[in-house]
């Protein structure tokens, strides 16, 4: 097939019977709404660290880096170290998502605001996952057919079969069970192009022998300054606390130890694997040198894959790349779903049915997600804009849940003009001309200053509301004898 | 002051004073308690044996994201 040997066949047929038989073993424990959406919060550290690395790291990523790097040299790891110095934070919000014990991200911005906000979060967050799936597709569908020869669209609908088929039967319980074999196919696709990549460069010194220095900063005056990169950064701190999935990744573990565990240090693998693709980008930028454009610079993955890498060890990479797409868009699916049949079906079509009733709809939006997220692939530019797209738009809504974690005086009406205020300030930025990094500052600056100014304008949330939701945060998993002593009903049970 | 800015002046003063209804804490006390979610009240309330876990685990993550910048510089510059 394409330009696949026998042996690179075998490999990918292989992982894909063993990892698809293995996701639907463990998914025979899924017997309930909380068990697909949550996986009963019974998962330890070393699961946590997985998924939290499986969820976090995509194949789109690495193609994005890779691509970025390949144009503008080491600096291009900064699309993905963005978060780098949100990560010791992670640390300190994943107990704030456990001890709240929601299920959803909107969970929280009706039990802290109001239930219009938690609506207008829930269309936003499907929204996000469509592209996020979307991106996914694309990236992976780009690169595997660019390897094999086979059709994108082929591709695009069998890979989107598999992580349906795992999402649908077994919710979070198969998709974090698989992810800790995935993990290892993910460190394999960041690493493994390096040493035939170094080996056909002439190693490290043929590198800089046929690189301009530039190709080495990590900060690229051309498309990354410094500035941009110091509002990347605090953006996607911002925007880090409101993307939809992190309620499951940071709060489904058994206690609070193995959230913070999970969470930080499975994301501090990914960014070391980061490190891998940017190194594999530079690479690339000596190996193919004025080959690919700006707009093509992503295709350079899969011509790596397919120039360096012998048979057998191709097949292990479409798999790997295979094995990203289904544990981060199945992760997506399961909190897409749970997203729709708590905070929008379950609230405003059918309140009283059983739980098998929500889990089957749980499972038909599963479905239903997958198709949307297919037509957002087609209309996609490319996997680096997707991406900075996303890290704005999930600012705008990370600010009002900032502020409400801190401070009790914020209100809904103060939530939603932040929300409105710095999406109109970013859009106005932005066709005015303003500069990447001016866009998000002030943006983020709107956003704040009018959380802040009209919460402080009008009336603040009901005193009772704020008992309920400070209560949780300020009851430790292990504590919940407290939360009966003063009549409190954990909203996920 | 009219009616209505007196209600909201009294609802204010109810809402930041949310904290003392809520049920002592043993394990809060006792290291669990959260910066982000005390943040504006810090100066008062933070004592290293209170926040223990927190401050601990975030200074670690800091030295970690430390090493990673180290060994992502010591990359570009292996060969030069």
């Amino acid at each position: 097939m394409g330009g696949l040997s026998t042996l690179d066949l075998t490999v990918i047929i292989a992982y894909l019977a063993g990892i698809t038989a293995f996701g639907l073993y463990v998914s025979r424990r899924v017997k309930d709404t909380e068990g697909f959406f949550m996986g009963n919060r019974r998962f330890g550290k070393s699961l946590m660290v997985a998924q939290a690395l499986m969820t976090g790291t995509r194949a789109d990523y690495a193609i994005g880096v890779v691509g970025a790097s390949y144009e503008i040299g080491m600096a291009g790891i900064w699309y993905q170290w963005m978060y780098i110095f949100s990560t010791p934070f992670f640390w300190l919000l994943s107990p704030i998502f456990r001890r709240a014990r929601y299920t959803t991200t909107a969970d929280f911005f009706e039990e802290r605001f109001s239930k219009s906000l938690g609506v207008g979060y829930s269309f936003f967050a499907l929204y996000l996952f469509m592209l996020w799936q979307g991106t996914i597709i694309k990236g992976a569908a780009l690169t595997i057919a660019g390897i094999t020869g086979v059709s994108e669209t082929w591709i695009i609908w069998g890979v989107t079969m598999l992580f349906a088929l795992f999402g649908v039967a077994g919710g979070l319980v198969a998709t974090v069970n698989t992810d800790f074999i995935q993990g290892i196919f993910i460190i394999i696709l960041s690493f493994m192009l390096i040493p035939f990549g170094l080996n056909a460069a002439g190693g490290f010194s043929g590198l800089h022998a046929r690189l301009n220095p530039q190709m080495f900063s990590l900060l690229a005056a051309k498309e990354l300054s410094l500035f941009t990169v110091t509002m990347l950064v605090i953006s996607g701190l911002v925007g880090i606390v409101a993307q939809p999935h992190h309620m499951a990744v940071a709060g489904s573990g058994k206690t609070e130890m193995n959230c913070r565990v999970g969470w930080c240090y499975g994301n501090f693998i990914k960014r070391l694997c980061t490190i891998g693709w940017a190194l594999t980008g530079v690479i690339a930028a000596a190996l193919f040198a004025g080959v690919y454009g700006h707009k093509s610079r992503e295709l350079v993955f899969g011509a790596m894959i397919k120039q360096l890498l012998p048979p057998g060890l191709i097949g292990l990479m479409i798999a790997a790349i295979i094995g990203t797409v289904i544990a981060s868009c199945a992760a997506y699916m399961v909190s897409g779903s749970a997203l729709f049949t708590r905070n929008l079906y379950k609230k405003f079509l059918k309140p009283e049915a059983g739980d098998a009733h929500y889990l089957f709809v749980g499972r038909v939006v599963s479905a239903a997600l997958t198709v949307g997220s297919l037509l957002f692939a087609l209309y996609l530019p490319s996997v680096v804009e997707a991406t900075i797209h996303f890290v704005t738009i999930v600012a705008f809504v990370g600010v009002p849940m900032w502020v409400g974690i801190v401070w009790p005086r914020a209100n809904s009406k103060g939530a939603w003009m932040s929300v409105i205020g710095s999406s109109t300030m970013f859009f106005v930025a932005r066709k005015t001309g303003w500069g990447q990094g001016w866009q998000l500052l002030s943006a983020l600056l709107v956003g704040f200053a009018l959380a802040i100014i009209v919460s402080l304008a009008t009336r603040p949330e009901p005193a009772d509301r704020l008992r309920r939701f400070f209560t949780l945060l300020h009851t430790p998993v292990g504590e919940e004898k407290n939360l009966e002593r003063v009549d409190l009903k954990v909203m996920a049970d | 002051m009219n009616v209505e800015e007196n209600k909201i002046t009294s609802e204010t003063r109810q809402t930041l004073d949310v904290a003392p209804s809520i049920p002592r804490s043993k394990l809060e006390e006792e290291g669990h308690s959260l910066l982000i979610v005390d943040l504006l009240r810090l100066a008062r309330t933070f004592s290293y044996r209170r926040y223990r876990l927190d401050v601990i685990g975030f200074l670690l993550a800091w030295l970690w994201v430390v090493l990673l910048l180290a060994l992502g510089y010591w990359i570009t510059r292996i060969g030069a």
